[in-house]
């Protein structure tokens, strides 16, 4: 990656944007692991309480950071444990990436009857999460469009070959996807990844993203 | 040694060999239980992915045993009725052992080096390749012989034909 100039990102970036990956210079980008949202999405106009008990517009909080996303429940004994590992991974490599956005993690939950802002922190604490990762939960009835939101009317194309629950929602009996969602500063999901990426997988995704934001 | 002797060397060795291997199989079953359930740490991670995964991500309780469900769209009677489903097949004699057919591949069942087999590269013996979200295991002969022994001989899970 060393050998990437900024310009090349950036052009590689507007020309994923506009034909697909094929421009893409970085062979993650370029697998169907990541998908580029084209045209990039407004994220869903909800409102999430966060583990600290604040409420606010899901954009609000996404604007101004390269932000990785991912949903999950704190009583999920299924994926969530593993998405809790990699997001703490991914937060252990970031603090030593040197990106000019800042970059958050956001652990969306989509059981709002039992995920409270303490469920919330509890469960951040036990993976060790810094300042960067926060988590939120939506209230009940916006769920659903935060799911359609994030992953298309469809559920989206599955991503693993495998079956199961991974790409997408449609086929996790848990439902909810196993996918990270990456916006931009402008608050707008720009990339999703197929299932349960890998750390390298989603810092390159970032690495690009910063690349490709600044001002 | 003369022949004779021999023989009921050999004789003698079998079947203390074949003593031993039931004594111990209470034992491996009992570590077998003890592996699925979390009580003893496994080593897992993603295929695919560089770094291990913490033990308690990668037991495999979390996944073959019904699990509770979220609230999907927000749908609280959806939750509940939702209550009890598994994130993965169950593991126990029937599903293991008997013929049938696993992820769209063919009729299969597993027997110890198959299950080995799937635990640390994810291919079923249909030569089908497992969900991504199935940790490969860095577990040694010992220890997948012991998971196996527990397993292959527990009975049918709750809701699983016997």
């Amino acid at each position: 990656m060393s050998t990437i100039t900024r310009r090349q990102w950036v052009a590689a970036f507007g020309g994923s944007v506009a034909l697909g990956q094929s421009l893409c210079p970085c062979p993650v980008l370029a697998s169907d692991r990541m998908r580029v949202v084209d045209p990039p999405a407004p994220a869903p106009e909800i409102e999430l309480t966060d583990h600290l008990g604040r409420t606010r517009p899901l954009r609000e909080m996404l604007a101004g950071h390269i932000s990785v996303v991912q949903t999950m429940f704190t009583g999920c004994s299924t994926v969530c444990p593993i998405q809790g590992a990699v997001f703490a991974e991914v937060q252990r490599r970031l603090a030593h990436a040197a990106t000019k956005q800042p970059v958050q993690l956001l652990s969306i939950s989509i059981d709002p009857l039992n995920d409270s802002p303490s469920a919330l922190k509890a469960w951040l604490e036990r993976l060790q999460a810094q300042r960067h990762w926060s988590a939120g939960v939506p209230k009940m009835d916006a769920v659903a469009r935060l799911q359609r939101g994030l992953d298309g009317p469809s559920g989206g194309p599955s991503g693993d070959p495998s079956g199961g629950p991974s790409g997408g929602r449609n086929n996790s009996t848990d439902g909810h996807s196993d996918r990270f969602y990456f916006f931009d500063p402008r608050a707008r999901l720009v990339w999703r990844s197929a299932a349960l990426p890998g750390v390298d997988e989603v810092l390159e995704v970032v690495r690009y993203l910063a690349a490709a934001s600044r001002p | 040694m003369s022949r004779s002797r021999r023989i009921l060397a050999a004789a003698v060795l079998c079947t203390s060999t074949a003593v031993q291997s039931q004594h111990n199989e209470p034992a491996d079953q009992q570590r077998g239980e003890l592996l699925y359930e979390g009580g003893l740490p496994l080593n897992g991670q993603l295929r695919g992915h560089s770094q291990a995964l913490p033990a308690a991500a990668v037991r495999c309780i979390n996944c073959h045993e019904p699990s509770r469900r979220p609230v999907p769209g927000g749908d609280a009677d959806a939750a509940l009725a939702g209550a009890g489903a598994r994130f993965a097949p169950p593991l126990d004699q029937p599903s293991l052992t008997r013929f049938h057919a696993r992820r769209g591949g063919p009729s299969t069942r597993y027997d110890e080096a198959t299950f080995c087999r799937a635990m640390r590269t994810s291919v079923d013996p249909g030569e089908v390749l497992l969900r991504k979200a199935m940790p490969q295991y860095a577990v040694d002969d010992d220890d997948c012989r012991a998971l196996w022994r527990f397993l292959s001989q527990r009975p049918a899970a709750k809701g699983n034909p016997p």
